[in-house]
């Protein structure tokens, strides 16, 4: 019984609480001009667990942004966050040392990538730092969720799909959570884009066949339940959706 | 004579807090964050670990649970599902059963807007001595 006793407390002891808010509307860290050192953040009280969390919120923010100005076309805008979560004071935990430096290596990595389609995969690897963190440290995590939205025959409301899609993968493989991977999938695989609209001046046969690789991805995504091979689909996904942006966009659109 | 005893150790229990829960419905909040979560969840640990205890009984079962649950905004569970590793066939159908018709009627507080959850248990089978048990 004292055996039994004392991996309660020992299990117990490795319990935290840094599960991630909901995703706020705009990332946090502070912007760099070109050619400066990454934004340094005000230095964090370890002792303070509001500032913990907001920490934490930071973290998975940033992260988020990240990937999003990746699939926007935003390179630059990629890298620089990417360099402030390499670089930035951590909150120092006990435990918590290997997922940050995992953290810190993928990003740093992100932040040196040469083009989209390298800052996509490596980007990846980013949310499956947060994920490994959370499931060895049993963290309780939550997300915004809202249902799919309606499909329809115009191209907006089918991007509003990729892109609702694309974010439960994303929460899915951050979790981690094979729910809402499974449906960020599904959905993804089913919605048809109006390929000649999406077009326009670029060329339909491209776009089509980005759209179909997009599908025939989320197809495979479905079917895939190791978390580390979900990341490196992810990866794939958000390199083509970036390169499908891309095509029909060559300026990149504005962030939100 | 000793007696199988299931402790659950769960990460709402032992977490150390975080700020304030904000207690109650609040619909000035997109969702419901993880403190919130954790209180209102409390309550219905021993059900769960009384599913897990009934029905997850075989030697594969790793004692691991991790519950996915879609939360509408009023605060009722719309969509529920778990992973318990090592937990498979007529075990994991009961289990799935036993585990369903609870969350049926779990409540969390009311908020702006949907949140899904992702909540890890432990549970750790330990042999305790019974009142009857002989010493060598």
């Amino acid at each position: 019984m004292k055996r039994a006793l004392l991996s309660l407390l020992v299990l117990a002891a490795c319990r935290d609480d840094h599960a991630p808010a909901p995703p706020p509307p705009s990332p946090t860290p502070a912007p760099t001009g070109s050619g400066s050192a990454a934004p340094t953040p005000p230095p964090i009280d370890a002792a303070d667990p509001e500032t913990l969390k907001e920490h934490m919120r930071r973290h998975f923010a940033a992260i988020s942004e990240l990937q999003r100005a990746i699939a926007r076309g935003h390179l630059d805008e990629a890298k620089e966050l990417a360099s402030w979560i390499a670089n930035h004071a951590e909150v120092p935990q006990q435990g918590w040392e290997k997922f940050l430096d995992e953290l810190h290596t993928s990003a740093q990595q992100v932040a040196n990538a040469k083009d989209l389609p390298t800052a996509a995969s490596l980007a990846a690897r980013l949310g499956r730092a947060c994920s490994n963190c959370h499931e060895a440290r049993d963290a309780i995590v939550t997300f915004a969720w809202e249902p799919p939205p309606e499909e329809g025959p115009a191209l907006p409301a089918q991007m509003k799909r990729h892109q609702w899609a694309a974010a439960r993968l994303w929460d899915g493989l951050v979790g981690p959570s094979d729910q809402l991977w499974s449906e960020g999938a599904a959905v993804l695989a089913t919605t048809q884009l109006d390929t000649a609209q999406a077009a326009g001046s670029a060329g339909r046969g491209d776009v089509t066949a980005l759209a179909a690789n997009i599908r025939a991805l989320a197809g495979r995504a479905a079917k895939v339940e190791d978390h580390d091979a979900r990341a490196q689909l992810y990866g794939e996904l958000l390199s083509t959706c970036a390169g499908c942006h891309q095509l029909v966009r060559p300026k990149p659109v504005p962030g939100p | 004579m000793r007696v199988l005893t299931l402790l659950v150790i769960a990460a709402l229990l032992a977490a150390p807090s975080l700020g304030q829960a904000s207690g109650g419905d609040d619909t000035e909040q997109l969702t419901i964050n993880a403190k919130d979560l954790r209180k209102y969840f409390e309550p219905y640990i021993p059900g769960v670990k009384d599913c897990y205890g009934t029905n997850a009984q075989g030697r594969e079962a790793r004692g691991i649970l991790r519950l996915e649950l879609t939360i509408h905004r009023d605060g009722s569970v719309v969509r529920f599902g778990f992973k318990a590793p090592g937990v498979t066939g007529a075990a994991l159908r009961r289990l799935d059963g036993c585990l369903r018709t609870l969350s049926e009627a779990w409540h969390f507080p009311v908020r702006r807007g949907f949140t899904t959850a992702i909540i890890p248990l432990q549970f750790v089978r330990t042999t305790a001595p019974g009142p009857k048990a002989s010493t060598p």
